[in-house]
Formats: C-alpha cells, sequence, structure tokens
C-alpha cells in the first residue's frame, strides 16, 4: 500500500518539529522520554519519602510536605511514567509489527502526546501554589479530597492534570485499535499478529473502557470542589470510589499487559523458539483483561460498601489466565537454546517477581485476609511487586530488546548486568521489609511512625534498598549517554527475531518498510524465512 | 485462613523457581544442539487451567465462608461506641452512660473493653474517612460519613495491651490518630467498670 | 468484519460479568459501570468492523492540530480553577485546532 506525504507540511525540524511531527516513532520517543523524565522527578519523591521514613522522628519535611510527596510520587509512577511509557512502546512498535508504513489517525495519537506532557506540568505545578501540590493521595480519596479538607488549588490543578492525562491515554489508545483494526499488512490475519501486538490490542481495549471513569470521577470532583455538592448524598463518597477504581483497577493492567506481551517477545527470540500456545496465550489474554475489568470493589473490602463476595470471586478467578500465561513464558523456554542476555535478565526477573506481587495479590483478594493487610505496608509491597520489581523490569526488558531498533546501536551488555544485579538487589531489599512492616500493623501513607513499635530497622533496610534502586537507574542512564557515543551499530536484526519490525533498517524509515515485507504466513514470520533458508 | 493461602502462595512460587532454574540450565544454548522447533499442545494449557481453576474454587468457598462468619453479628456482646475525627478517637460505652474515651493532643484515647467475651462495636466517623484497625486482632473496618459500621472483635483471654491505628489516610495528622486498647480480665474489668462510674 | 470478532468476545466477557455483578448486588452505581463499559466496547467493535485499509492515503509529517488541540483541552480543564478566560481561550484553540486539521486533508 502507498502513502504519499500531505504537502506543504513537508518533514519540519527543530523545536517546531518536535512539536508538530507526527512518525509514530517520532511521537513515541517524545512521549517515551517524557515518562523518563516523570520517572525521576516521581523516583526522587520516592527517595524524599524513604529518606523520612528511615527513622521515627521529621528529619525531611513536614507531614503536610509528606502527604504532598506521596501523593505526587504515587500520581506521578501511574499517570505520568508507567501508563504513558506502556502506550508509547505500543506506539511505536505496533506498526512496525504488523507491517504498516504509519499509524493510524496520527493527529490524534500527536495530540495524546501533548495532553499528557500538559496533564503532568499541571499537575506538578501545585508544587507552586500556596498549599502545595495536590495531597489527596494519587486516588483522590473523598471526602478526604473534598474543598474543606484539602483546599487550595493545587488540588483543583491535580484534578485537571489528571483528566488531562486520561484523556491522553483514551486519545493513544484509539490510534493503536484503528492501526491493528485497518493497516494490517496483507497476509496478517488476527492470529498471526505478534503477541506483543496482542498484548496492546487488549491494553488498548481496557484504557478505553475505563480511562472515562476517571475522567468522570475527576470532572465530578472538580464540581464538587466548587460547591456543586455532587458527592454530598449518604452514597456520594461511595459513589466517587466506585467510578474511579472502576478505572483504577484495570489501569494496573495497562501497566502489565504490554510488558507481559515485551517479555514473551523477548522470551520467544532468546529461546530461538516460537512462543508456546500463542492461541492460549490470546484467549487468556482476552479473558485475563476483561476479568480485570469486574473486579474493582476489592479495593474496597474494608468500607463495607461494596459486594464483597463477587469481587473477591472475581479476583481469585485472575489466577486462572495469569497461570496460563506463565505456563506460555516457561513453556516457550523449553525445548529452546537460552541465551542469557540483558532482555533475557529481565525478562526472568520480570518472571520471579511479578509472581511475588501476583501471589500477594491472590491473598489479599481474600477479605478476612485483606481486613487485616489493608491501607498497610503490606499492600505497598504488593503492588510495587508487581509495578516496579514486575512491569518496569519488563520495560527494561523491552528497552533493551528494542533499543537497537530503534537507536541502531546496541546498549552494553556489561553495564546492562550491572544495572539488572543492582535492580534485583535493590527492589528486594526496599520490598521485603514491607511485607514484614505491614502486617505487623504499620500504616501506609504516615509521614513518622513512634520508636515504640520497633519498626526502625526494617525501615532503615527499606531506604537502603531505594537507594541501590537508584544507584541502578544511574547505571542505566550511564550506559545510554556512552552508547549514544561509542555503541556498536547494531544491523537490522542484532538478535535473530521473529517479527516485522526487524526486517527493517534501525533505526527505520520514515514510512517504516522501503522494502518489501517477507510472506507472512505465521506469528513469526522472520523464523519462517530463516527455516526455509536452512531447508 | 493464614494455613490455607500462604502454603499454597510458597508451593506456586516454589514450582515456578524451581522449574525456571532447570529449564535455564537444561535449554541453556550449546553449539551442538538446535532449538527443538515449538509444538503446541493445547491439552496441556487446558489441563494446567483446570488445576488452576480447581484451587481458585477452593480459595473462594473457604474465604466466602469465613468473611461470612467473621462479620456475622453474634449475640450481643459489651458495646462500644467509637467516632473517628480529625485526628483522634472518641470511645463511649453504652452500658456505662457517662463514660468517654477521649484523643487529647498528645495523649491518645485508650479503648477498654473485656478480654474474652464479644464485643460489638459501632463506627462512625465526624468527617472524612478514617479505618479502625487493631493489628493484634487482624481486623480493620473503615468509618464512612453518614454510615455506622457494626462489626463484632473478641480480644483473646488474658489481659492484652495493644495499639490500634487510623489505617485510611484523613489529612494532616493521619500518622498521629493511635489509640491504645485494654483488654481486660474479668476482675479488671470490675474495677474499671466501678472506677469509671459516674466519671465523665 | 473479522476484526470486530475479539472485540464482540470481550464486550460478551464483560456483559456476563455484568450481569452477575447485578445479579450479586443492588448498588446502582457500581452495577452501571460495567454495562457502560459494554457500551463503549460496542462503539469500538462497531468502528473495528469498518476499519479499511484506505489503498491511498495522505499522511501528514506535521501538524499543528495535534498540539493546538491538547493546548486547547488543557486549558478547557483550567477553566475551572483558573476562571472562564482560560476556557474561553481553550475553545478558541480547539476551533484553530479543527481548523487545522481540516486545512491539513483537504489542502
Amino acid at each position: 500500500m502507498s502513502a504519499t506525504v500531505t504537502p506543504p507540511f513537508a518533514p519540519v525540524r527543530g523545536l517546531v518539529g518536535l512539536a508538530v511531527g507526527t512518525d509514530h516513532k517520532g511521537v513515541a520517543l517524545r512521549l517515551g522520554t517524557a515518562a523518563f523524565g516523570f520517572f525521576l522527578a516521581g523516583g526522587v519523591l520516592a527517595l524524599l519519602m524513604r529518606a523520612e521514613l528511615a527513622q521515627p522522628g521529621m528529619q525531611v519535611t513536614s507531614r503536610g510536605g509528606y502527604d504532598q510527596f506521596f501523593s505526587m510520587h504515587g500520581s506521578t509512577m501511574i499517570y505520568l511514567f508507567v501508563t504513558p511509557v506502556a502506550l508509547a512502546l505500543g506506539m511505536y512498535l505496533v506498526p512496525l509489527q504488523v507491517g504498516a508504513a504509519e499509524i493510524a489517525w496520527p493527529r490524534l495519537n500527536l495530540m495524546g502526546l501533548w495532553l499528557l506532557v500538559l496533564g503532568g506540568v499541571v499537575m506538578w505545578s501545585g508544587f507552586l501554589t500556596r498549599n502545595g501540590a495536590g495531597s489527596a493521595a494519587w486516588t483522590g480519596e473523598y471526602p478526604q479530597s473534598a474543598a474543606v479538607s484539602t483546599p487550595g488549588p493545587g488540588m483543583d490543578l491535580w484534578c485537571a492534570g489528571v483528566a488531562l492525562a486520561a484523556l491522553a491515554g483514551i486519545a493513544l489508545a484509539a490510534s493503536q485499535l484503528a492501526t491493528i483494526a485497518g493497516r494490517r499488512a496483507p497476509g496478517m490475519t488476527l492470529l498471526r499478529m505478534p503477541i506483543f501486538t496482542w498484548s496492546m490490542l487488549v491494553t488498548c481495549l481496557m484504557t478505553v473502557a475505563s480511562f472515562p471513569a476517571l475522567v468522570l470521577a475527576m470532572g465530578l470532583l472538580l464540581a464538587d470542589r466548587h460547591g456543586a455538592g455532587v458527592f454530598d448524598s449518604a452514597g456520594g463518597p461511595a459513589a466517587y470510589q466506585n467510578i474511579f477504581w472502576f478505572y483504577g483497577h484495570p489501569v494496573v493492567y495497562v501497566m502489565f499487559f504490554p510488558f507481559l506481551g515485551a517479555v514473551l517477545e523477548v522470551v520467544a527470540t532468546f529461546s530461538r523458539r516460537r512462543v508456546f500456545g500463542y492461541r492460549a496465550i490470546v484467549i487468556s489474554l482476552l479473558v485475563f483483561t476483561a476479568l480485570s475489568m469486574s473486579v474493582w470493589g476489592h479495593h474496597m473490602f474494608t468500607t463495607g460498601q461494596v459486594a464483597n463476595g463477587y469481587f473477591s470471586l472475581t479476583s481469585t478467578m485472575l489466577a486462572v489466565p495469569a497461570g496460563l500465561e506463565y505456563l506460555a513464558m516457561i513453556g516457550t523456554m523449553v525445548g529452546g537454546a537460552i541465551v542469557l542476555r540483558t532482555p533475557m535478565l529481565f525478562a526472568l526477573g520480570f518472571i520471579v517477581q511479578f509472581l511475588v506481587g501476583g501471589l500477594s495479590g491472590i491473598y489479599v483478594a481474600s477479605p478476612p485476609l485483606d481486613y487485616h493487610v489493608h491501607d498497610s505496608y503490606f499492600v505497598v509491597a504488593h503492588f510495587h511487586y508487581t509495578l516496579l520489581a514486575g512491569s518496569v523490569f519488563g520495560l527494561f526488558a523491552g528497552v533493551y530488546y528494542w533499543w537497537p531498533k530503534v537507536t541502531g546501536r546496541l546498549l552494553f551488555e556489561r553495564l546492562g548486568r550491572v544495572h539488572f544485579w543492582l535492580f534485583v538487589v535493590g527492589t528486594n531489599v526496599t520490598f521485603i521489609p514491607q511485607f514484614v512492616l505491614g502486617y505487623d500493623g504499620m500504616p501506609r501513607r504516615i509521614a513518622d511512625y513512634s520508636p515504640a513499635y520497633g519498626w526502625a530497622g526494617w525501615n532503615t533496610a527499606s531506604t537502603v534498598g531505594a537507594g541501590i534502586v537508584a544507584l541502578s537507574v544511574v547505571v542505566f542512564i550511564v550506559n545510554v549517554a556512552l552508547t549514544s557515543i561509542a555503541g556498536k551499530p547494531a544491523g537490522s536484526d542484532p538478535w535473530e527475531a521473529h517479527t516485522l519490525e526487524w526486517a527493517t533498517t534501525s533505526p527505520p524509515p520514515r514510512h517504516n518498510f522501503t522494502a518489501a515485507l517477507p510472506a507472512i504466513r505465521s506469528n513469526a514470520p522472520l523464523l519462517d524465512l530463516r527455516e526455509e533458508a536452512i531447508l | 485462613m493464614q494455613d490455607l493461602y500462604l502454603p499454597i502462595a510458597a508451593a506456586v512460587f516454589a514450582l515456578i523457581v524451581v522449574a525456571l532454574a532447570v529449564v535455564l540450565v537444561r535449554y541453556r544454548a550449546r553449539p551442538e544442539r538446535a532449538p527443538r522447533p515449538t509444538r503446541d499442545r493445547y491439552a496441556i494449557d487446558a489441563g494446567v487451567a483446570l488445576v488452576l481453576a480447581a484451587i481458585v474454587a477452593v480459595l473462594v468457598v473457604v474465604t466466602l465462608r469465613t468473611n461470612d462468619t467473621e462479620t456475622a453479628l453474634a449475640k450481643p456482646g459489651f458495646r462500644v461506641d467509637a467516632v473517628a475525627f480529625q485526628w483522634g478517637w472518641q470511645f463511649s460505652y453504652p452500658s456505662r452512660p457517662g463514660v468517654v474515651d477521649r484523643s487529647a493532643p498528645n495523649r491518645p484515647a485508650t479503648l477498654h473493653v473485656p478480654a474474652g467475651t464479644t464485643v460489638e462495636v459501632s463506627l462512625r466517623t465526624r468527617d472524612v474517612v478514617h479505618a479502625f484497625w487493631i493489628p493484634d486482632l487482624r481486623f480493620k473496618r473503615d468509618a464512612w460519613p453518614r454510615k455506622t459500621a457494626r462489626f463484632d472483635l473478641r480480644f483473646p483471654a488474658g489481659t492484652v495491651a495493644g495499639v490500634g491505628h487510623c489505617a485510611q489516610y484523613c489529612g494532616l495528622k493521619h500518622s498521629d490518630m493511635v489509640f491504645f486498647v485494654d483488654a481486660m480480665d474479668p476482675a479488671r474489668f470490675a474495677s474499671w467498670s466501678r472506677m469509671r462510674e459516674g466519671r465523665a | 468484519m473479522r476484526n470486530a470478532v475479539p472485540v464482540l468476545a470481550w464486550a460478551a466477557l464483560l456483559a456476563a460479568l455484568a450481569a452477575m455483578l447485578a445479579l450479586w448486588t443492588g448498588d446502582l452505581v457500581a452495577v452501571v459501570l460495567l454495562p457502560g463499559a459494554v457500551l463503549v466496547v460496542l462503539v469500538v467493535a462497531m468502528g473495528a468492523a469498518r476499519a479499511r485499509d484506505p489503498v491511498e492515503r495522505r499522511v501528514p509529517d506535521a501538524s499543528a492540530s495535534g498540539p493546538l488541540a491538547a493546548g486547547g483541552v488543557a486549558l478547557l480543564a483550567l477553566g475551572a480553577v483558573a476562571g472562564l478566560w482560560a476556557a474561553l481561550i481553550g475553545a478558541a484553540l480547539l476551533v484553530l485546532a479543527i481548523v487545522a486539521a481540516v486545512r491539513e486533508r483537504i489542502g
């Protein structure tokens, strides 16, 4: 299929080009860079929090300051880092993986980038206001987030920023869905799409189905804060929580499935085998994501306002498709010829560590068990295992895997291994103590605690772990910097991979493929080509 | 519940880790061995799904039964009216009119209860959502505006001095919303009742 | 049409979960959320069914409409915080964005 460039908007260079360029690859890089910047900002907040909690007493900030730190840490990581970077990964790769020259709806996609950036700026500008940034947690817990409890423009700016980030997600997801629906190369049936593209399909379905609830929640909250009395009825606060968590649970899966898809691709490539059980994976992706839309009440078990039985049932059922995904990952390795390059190391880290998060999730899916650990550091440890020790490991697996395709150069292996091992040690030293602390009775979102509880030792250990995580991120940044100066050229397919993005140059040209595409007869066209050549 | 969930979680974790270790050693790339082409065997997927579904069914049934037992309101016991507010607690005891334990700045309230018998708690809030958490009892419940939460607690026999926390973020002094728990054996409870009679 | 199959399957799963919840509880807010999502997904299914790869396509290399629209929406959102003037400027930016997009498509 051909695509003509629309005059007079020929390639625009420079700063203006950064704002208006529509090439999905450029937009994805800009979004990924912005998201990584927010990751660093959110990480600084985390380090400040850990510095405060290491010992009893207030050493770093005030109670009010701490409330802003933890609220903005969670908000930044979820709304401004992991969600956008997950969508950016899809934005870059999906058109390439389906053999398209361009993303569908490039203007909508570009709008999504700027909605996200502006949303982040608006949210963070709260720090410059008189009452500081939003301080009602990343969830805008109502009625704590009402104007009487959390006054000031910073909280309003938070609501507006979150709404913009939510709209960004919807725009970005819509473009990818349109691409998958209408831009696949000839021969690429749905059941020949790469597993990563399937994971983006279900991710984007969850996004368009659940993010509108967040826009609604933020709109209603803003209205309530300006006197509209939206949540004044007896059922008002529960209504807010239901609407919010209807978004708030699927989003954690939006922050998981792209990285699961990346890990499956990495495992297949570095086991030098096709993915095991492709159709079972597709079915379990659909079931897993549909189920995840129905579990939101498990965040509300202790409220007495939701049907605990239903939400416990659906939440526990998640173990079934999750187990099938694990079977797929391990089954792909069985019979393979495994090569332990950096992407594969991070993939293995994801597999083991996400499991800790997942199993602790099944644990808290049981109301009688959750009644103890809800809103404690146990839950904090649970979701950091899924998000940081899990998804972010999967993110780095994808980053180290696709870096040569995107930039044309390979990241350094040895530095990658240092990054990996520091990151493994760091995440575990940070969060294992938090399981202990939470079970022992340490609530979350507290700025300080009495020495009488005996929590200082575990807290200090956790803080040391956070420092190690920070160090590992520095190693990654150094790797990126050195590679940009002295990295080895990668060629189009340095890993001998399976899917179409590796059939073009590194980096790909403006319209992705200049030569004719290889014939598409399975979900691993390049592997097919290689096997035919041997025969 | 712990006795069910923890062993299963540990077993699953161990299984996956061991499987991975075995696979990584056995199928490490070697120059003399090519990878085996993938053959999908959906019977394995179906089998794994069935086993997991069975485990899920057991977990859910036990969970729902335990939940019903835990949240059921038993025969009447010693009643406590608990009110959470920004930022402290107030406990009053309907069978001891005029007796109130209330948080003061720098002095947490103490919840006085008899050990070894049912304690009926009615929990309310004066402002935002708070949560009443006694870690020693492995139980918490939220306090919601315009709603009264009712639950039964049972403090182990023998004097237990423990703490309670607010577990739901509620603003500036959320960290400080502690209360003490004094679960008294019958003799001490009787003398506390006598001592507090007629005093606010 | 084949495109719509996984989307419709997903919508069906959501509908089944919604029905189960409606039978389990009477809480209105909780019960309407999933059906709402089903409606959104059905719209996506319709779009997927009608998607056609156009043979000749005009693909922009750059578009002012993207950032303009984002700025417009952002100012509209800030209207709640900063006042009506922000919302009005935002609306104007949105109009500009639409004009830019239309000009690009037909120009």
